[in-house]
């Protein structure tokens, strides 16, 4: 059966891509990366998610949608496949307010104003996103990470890379979450099922404690090259691997919420809560290096007298 | 000088399953699992989606029909590794293994959103070109971890000769 085609001026009319986009979402399963996008015959909008599934780096130039919106592209043409033979205004907006700056938002905005248009009487009301959206266990507070102090050391801390924690999201991982969805676990089978990331290995460093004095300036330095500052880059990369971590997580969390996945979501947050522990005593294990580099400066310089 | 504690890294929690009297499971044992595990998965999702989204009835029937051959066909692999005839222990164990799961995917998220996607499974798995390598690719992803008793083969050999 040849997909519905569908006018192109305007989008107000349009009932796009119902069994077609069900068809397409389907077909992803299988042979993903030999598939080819056979576009035509499709509503612009239509076309345009077709392509980022196939091809996201295509689409992002091509249909001008955000990187952003590939991670959850296919969610969001499930959830709009549900709601878009729908003559009821309420699931367009609980659209929006998931998908704000959707693919098919425009769609659901000129859907809804056809509605509004067919029954002038109905209400207008502005829904709050919060009433719209399906209800949602409320996640633990997630702390943040620790803030990064200034190192008074000649090596900043450099900050955790945000690409590192970049999520990938292909149909097998969609698949496996939507397994995870289903059935009586255990906290320990849910978190061996979220796959909690592995937490990095730290190896904790104390302020070293202070000689009374130094023999010369060479010594001095010596000091602050072998023992401050060693561990301050040692105290340095612990912070910044604390933090890593913790972003992380943030991540993992944002996308379990984006996606729905409320349960997953609460036990990455509490894999935060648990683990903000761990980064503060970093954090502090890096502070208490910071008041030492004056003090190595104000130790007295003494001629010292050959013990041996 | 300077004091050096090690801290232990967090594994991730495992789940241990009590060794049975059956044999190992092999890679074919352990595939027929993920696809009977899959069967019923969906089967119980459609029992509670039903209201909410009507035609992952049909979706469901189709499915079943399609991939008829390779739900037998599973289900003979694993009364081969139960050693189940119809009566006995390795018989009890056998139904005792669906029962788990059935009983396991008794609960699980029922709105919408996640009716539609177990729809779309389920159409694809009855598509005309759907396969049983598609059933099991499939049920690989969605149940990367069956819920078995009794240890895995190692270097993924045979557990019944």
């Amino acid at each position: 059966m040849a997909p519905k085609r569908h006018g192109e001026s305007g989008l107000v009319a349009q009932r796009p891509w119902v069994s077609g986009s069900k068809r397409f979402l389907v077909g992803l399963f299988m042979n993903l990366n030999e598939r080819v996008a056979r576009p035509g015959g499709l509503a612009g909008h239509a076309i345009a998610a077709m392509i980022l599934l196939l091809s996201p780096s295509v689409a992002i130039s091509q249909a001008s949608v955000d990187a952003s919106s590939a991670t959850n592209s296919q969610f969001e043409l499930v959830f709009w496949q549900s709601v878009s033979n729908s003559d009821d205004r309420a699931q367009f907006e609980a659209y929006l307010a998931k998908f704000p700056t959707g693919v098919f938002a425009a769609l659901a905005r000129a859907k809804i104003a056809v509605l509004d248009r067919q029954s002038p009487a109905a209400p207008k009301s502005v829904v709050s996103p919060a009433a719209l959206v399906q209800p949602m266990l409320a996640p633990p507070p997630f702390t943040p990470p620790p803030p990064i102090v200034a190192a008074p050391a000649p090596t900043p801390t450099p900050a955790a890379s945000p690409a590192s924690v970049a999520a990938s999201s292909s149909l097998s991982d969609q698949l496996r979450a939507l397994g995870q969805t289903q059935g009586r676990r255990s906290d320990a089978e849910a978190v061996a099922a979220a796959g909690l990331p592995q937490r990095p290995v730290l190896t904790r460093v104390s302020p070293p404690v202070l000689p009374a004095q130094f023999c010369s300036a060479v010594e001095r330095n010596s000091y602050y090259d072998t023992v401050y500052k060693a561990g301050v880059d040692r105290a340095g990369d612990n912070n910044g691997a604390a933090v890593a971590h913790m972003r992380l997580l943030q991540n993992l969390y944002q996308e379990a919420i984006q996606r729905g996945d409320t349960r997953t979501a609460n036990l990455y947050a509490s894999e935060a809560q648990d683990y903000d522990r761990v980064a503060k005593e970093v954090h502090a294990d890096r502070s208490a290096f910071d008041p030492l580099f004056n003090k190595i400066m104000e130790l007295p310089i003494n001629t010292c007298v050959a013990s041996k | 000088m300077r004091k050096i504690s090690a801290i232990s890294v967090a594994l991730a929690l495992l789940v241990s399953h009590p060794a049975s009297a059956e044999s190992c499971w092999n890679k074919d044992a352990l595939v027929a699992a993920q696809v009977r595990e899959l069967h019923l998965m969906l089967m119980t999702v459609m029992l509670r989606c039903r209201a909410i989204t009507p035609s992952i009835i049909a979706s469901y029937d189709q499915f079943l029909s399609k991939q008829k051959r390779a739900i037998s066909d599973a289900e003979t692999r694993l009364m081969e590794h139960f050693g189940a005839g119809k009566t006995g222990a390795g018989r009890a164990n056998f139904e005792r293994f669906h029962t788990n799961i059935a009983n396991f995917y008794g609960i699980g998220k029922t709105d919408q959103q996640s009716c539609t996607m177990f729809d779309v499974v389920a159409q694809e798995l009855a598509k005309a070109d759907a396969t049983a390598a598609t059933m099991a690719q499939i049920a690989g992803d969605m149940v990367p971890e069956p819920r078995i008793d009794g240890p895995k083969c190692v270097g993924g050999s045979s557990g019944r000769p």
